[in-house]
């Protein structure tokens, strides 16, 4: 983390240094396989891999019914205290909406 | 298994050598087939090389590398070890496979052989004799088959290359190896005298090259016909089994003798040898600052000793735990590692810029580069001259004009703070050692070197804190609004290490000034968890170590704050947060204290006490009529703890008039307190409690729990 330089002013050089503003904030992520986490962001790297605490995983599963060829959208949730996110699977990374 | 101990070991390619053929090729090859032929295939994932694999390391022997540990005498004492240890199924099955064809050659061959023979009932009767049972051939038929990849096919191609070339094409064939030509000669002919045979009886030939072609059904189905229509399966899987069997037990045999043989390049290294190569793993791993290298571990390991300590858990064991943890293996190891450590950082300090080394004689590159300070791939110029700009000359001072508050401009200031203030932790961990005799000439130096540097880093925080921006310029105050986020609220004690006196007085004079604008004096951070838990985190980071300043504040100082205080802010507003009124406790108290001279400070004269009696006058009409107001609605008794303490340091410095209106004011909460504790539905703890709270402010009024009356009800 010494390597860290200082963001000068608010001086935002790259994508990253966003990410690193929301540190111990809460988050919104966007993973790839119709997931999404909000969490409290403890620690990020340069792959996005990121450790989140207090999280929310929402799960959007659509279940094709076989017969009728209906697509039945189901939301599974759960929580998890701590989670390590591996960064190959983030698609986004935002603050959380305010709405 | 390319890299033999971070060597390269993939030889160059043999390019003439597919000619004159050598005992590795063959055995190579060998190898190669019988993982198709006879393996049943459950790890088959391990040989996958992947598209990218050249081939090169064919040409190696990879196998015997079962006694490294014993070579090399390393054990288990590093983590190579363990990452033997993991691969050790492929490992030991690439040695299985190697005893067995060095000894099974022969039986390999022949169930090669017995391929064709299979082809129908008439050369069953011929061959039957000197060759395995043919049911057992079938199975290695069908084991080929099953387990067919093209590579298998191509293989099998490529041992009798001459009889399928018409069927599989130049194409295939070309990527067979060309080096099993005429190696496998006593197989060959084998095949050449069953081909022979073959022709002898016309009808079977072409029967023979169509069955290659066959799908697996279609095998299937030949073999039930061969066999007169009886299901194969049976006989085959029991034949198998027994094979196996019988090559298990082989093998453990093989591998005794083979240990035996290899023994005796057991000492061929020697401990210097050794050591260069533990040298080169460790290397990679070592750091002589484990603090900024490996952080979290470091902290976390110290945490968790205090954690197990407190726990009275003694601290040998916790010791002992975390060593095993860390390293296994006896002491003299241990030590010879450590000697090793010592000598590889000494070498990294001597050479920093080197990144890789050539050794005479070495087949690779030695890279030096470790974990921590990976290969640099990409030069990318980074972000100017900042390093320079800011080294020399002294910093600016935050411009009063463009700063605003918004949200990601603060979050900015926060993380620059930490920045700062992990590079000034890291500096201290690195503070030059106090001179020692015939050495303060350059010791001095050193030390001069290190002041002027951490100098620099803590006026930089300093500024970065934004601490010193005029009140008033922007609403709320930049420092304000740093602490309004929790991660801002964390770093002050980090922040504090690092400040002079002047620095903390100062911060606390801005605090105590924009007191109202901070979140947690909201009335409504209370009604929600993350509130409660936003007030608990001032109360445990910024309390404590500002409390440890004022209680060692002169009178003076304590005037000029709790004057700010109330000078800055609405009294019956802030009183109503635990922060504000924990502050005005704090002032209250250390004022009495000093007051009543105690400590090495002097009792204050004359017009400071005037000044202070004026100042409490003020206070209390302003709170007065809120008194009560300051217990919050439904509060538990650990909550209002902090109330009751409050008004016994309001009591202490009370006139009689005003320790009257005090009573009067709260005489509810007394009795309520008191009523609580008596009914028999309490916890005898809980009401022990609550009357404590209740004593802390009727002991300052020189009156007891026990002597409230209590009215019937």
């Amino acid at each position: 983390m010494d390597d860290h330089a200082p963001l000068e002013g608010a001086g935002i050089e790259e994508p990253l240094d966003l990410v690193r503003l929301s540190l111990d904030e809460r988050i919104y992520v966007k993973l790839r396989g119709d997931r999404e986490l909000r969490g409290k962001l403890h620690a990020y790297d340069g792959h996005l891999n990121m450790v989140l605490g207090d999280v929310e995983e929402t799960i959007t599963v659509v279940d094709v019914n076989e017969e009728t060829a209906e697509e039945v959208i189901r939301i599974v949730k759960r929580n998890c205290e701590m989670l390590f996110v591996r960064g190959d699977g983030v698609i986004l990374v935002s603050p959380p909406s305010r709405a | 298994m390319s890299n033999f101990f971070g060597f390269n070991t993939v030889m160059p390619g043999r390019q003439g050598g597919r000619v004159a053929l050598n005992l590795e090729e063959q055995q190579e090859l060998d190898r190669q087939v019988q993982k198709y032929a006879l393996e049943t295939g459950e790890d088959f994932e391990i040989y996958d090389y992947g598209e990218t694999y050249d081939n090169l390391a064919d040409d190696l022997e990879e196998t015997r590398d079962d006694l490294n540990d014993e070579t090399f005498g390393g054990g288990t004492d590093f983590d190579f070890a363990r990452n033997t240890r993991q691969i050790a199924p492929a490992l030991k099955k690439e040695e299985e496979l190697y005893i067995k064809q060095n000894e099974h050659g022969g039986a390999r061959r022949s169930s090669f052989a017995s391929l064709w023979e299979t082809d129908g009932p008439s050369q069953q009767d011929t061959f039957k004799k000197g060759l395995p049972e043919p049911s057992q051939a079938a199975s290695s038929i069908w084991g080929s088959f099953s387990n067919t990849t093209a590579k298998g096919m191509e293989l099998g191609a490529g041992n009798a290359g001459f009889v399928h070339d018409p069927v599989f094409g130049t194409g295939t064939f070309a990527l067979s190896r060309p080096t099993a030509f005429g190696n496998n000669q006593p197989s060959l002919e084998e095949i050449e005298a069953q081909l022979l045979r073959t022709a002898g009886t016309q009808h079977q030939a072409p029967m023979q090259q169509e069955r290659k072609m066959m799908s697996l059904e279609e095998v299937e189905a030949a073999l039930m016909n061969i066999n007169g229509g009886r299901p194969v399966y049976s006989e085959a899987m029991i034949a198998e089994q027994q094979a196996k069997q019988a090559s298990l037990e082989q093998r453990r045999a093989e591998r005794q003798a083979k240990q035996a043989e290899t023994a005796k390049h057991n000492g061929l290294m020697t401990q210097s040898d050794k050591d260069f190569i533990n040298r080169i793993q460790i290397s990679q791993l070592v750091t002589d600052d484990p603090y900024a290298d490996d952080f979290y571990c470091q902290v976390y390991t110290a945490l968790r000793n205090r954690h197990l300590q407190q726990m009275g858990v003694p601290s040998n064991i916790v010791e002992s735990e975390s060593g095993q943890n860390t390293r296994r293996g006896n002491g003299r190891t241990e030590q010879r590692m450590q000697q090793q450590v010592q000598r590889i950082v000494s070498d990294a300090k001597r050479n920093p810029k080197r990144t890789n080394v050539t050794v005479e004689g070495a087949l690779g590159k030695i890279a030096v580069n470790s974990v921590l300070n990976p290969r640099q791939l990409l030069q990318v110029s980074k972000r100017g001259s900042h390093n320079e700009s800011s080294g020399g000359n002294s910093p600016k001072p935050p411009s009063p004009g463009p700063v605003s508050t918004k949200s990601h401009t603060v979050l900015g200031w926060i993380e620059n703070v930490y920045t700062y203030v992990l590079a000034l932790e890291q500096k201290r961990r690195q503070q030059p050692p106090p001179p020692r005799m015939g050495e303060e000439e350059i010791a001095g130096e050193a030390i001069r070197r290190w002041n002027e540097e951490y100098g620099i880093l803590a006026r930089k925080m300093w500024n970065e804190l934004r601490i010193t921006v005029p009140i008033g310029v922007v609403h709320p105050h930049p420092f304000i609004s740093i602490l309004n986020y929790s991660k801002g609220k964390k770093v002050i004690p980090r922040v504090l290490r690092h400040l002079l006196p002047e620095q903390t007085l100062t911060l606390l004079t801005m605090l105590v000034a924009n007191f109202e604008s901070l979140n947690v004096c909201k009335a409504e951070v209370y009604a929600d968890v993350q509130g409660n838990q936003e007030i608990e985190l001032f109360m445990n980071t910024i309390v404590p170590p500002l409390l440890g300043f004022v209680s060692e504040a002169p009178f003076r100082i304590v005037v000029g704050l709790l004057a700010l205080f109330i000078e800055r802010n609405n009294m019956v507003w802030v009183a109503r947060s635990k922060p504000g009124l924990a502050f005005l406790t704090l002032f209250l108290s250390r004022a009495e204290i000093l007051k009543q001279g105690q400590g090495n400070y002097p009792i204050p004269d004359e017009r400071e006490i005037n000044q202070w009696n004026e100042l409490y006058n003020r206070l209390f009409s302003q709170l007065q009529t809120h008194f009560s107001a300051l217990f919050l609605p439904k509060a538990t008794m650990a909550e209002d703890v902090h109330v009751w303490r409050f008004l016994a340091a309001m009591a202490v410095g009370a006139t009689v008039d005003q320790q009257h209106v005090l009573v009067t004011e709260v005489r509810e909460q007394v009795l309520e307190n008191v009523i609580a504790a008596q009914t028999t539905r309490m916890a005898p703890e809980k009401a022990a409690q609550r009357i404590g709270n209740v004593n802390l402010f009727l002991h300052a009024l020189g009156l007891d729990a026990s002597q409230v009356a209590v009215p019937a009800m």
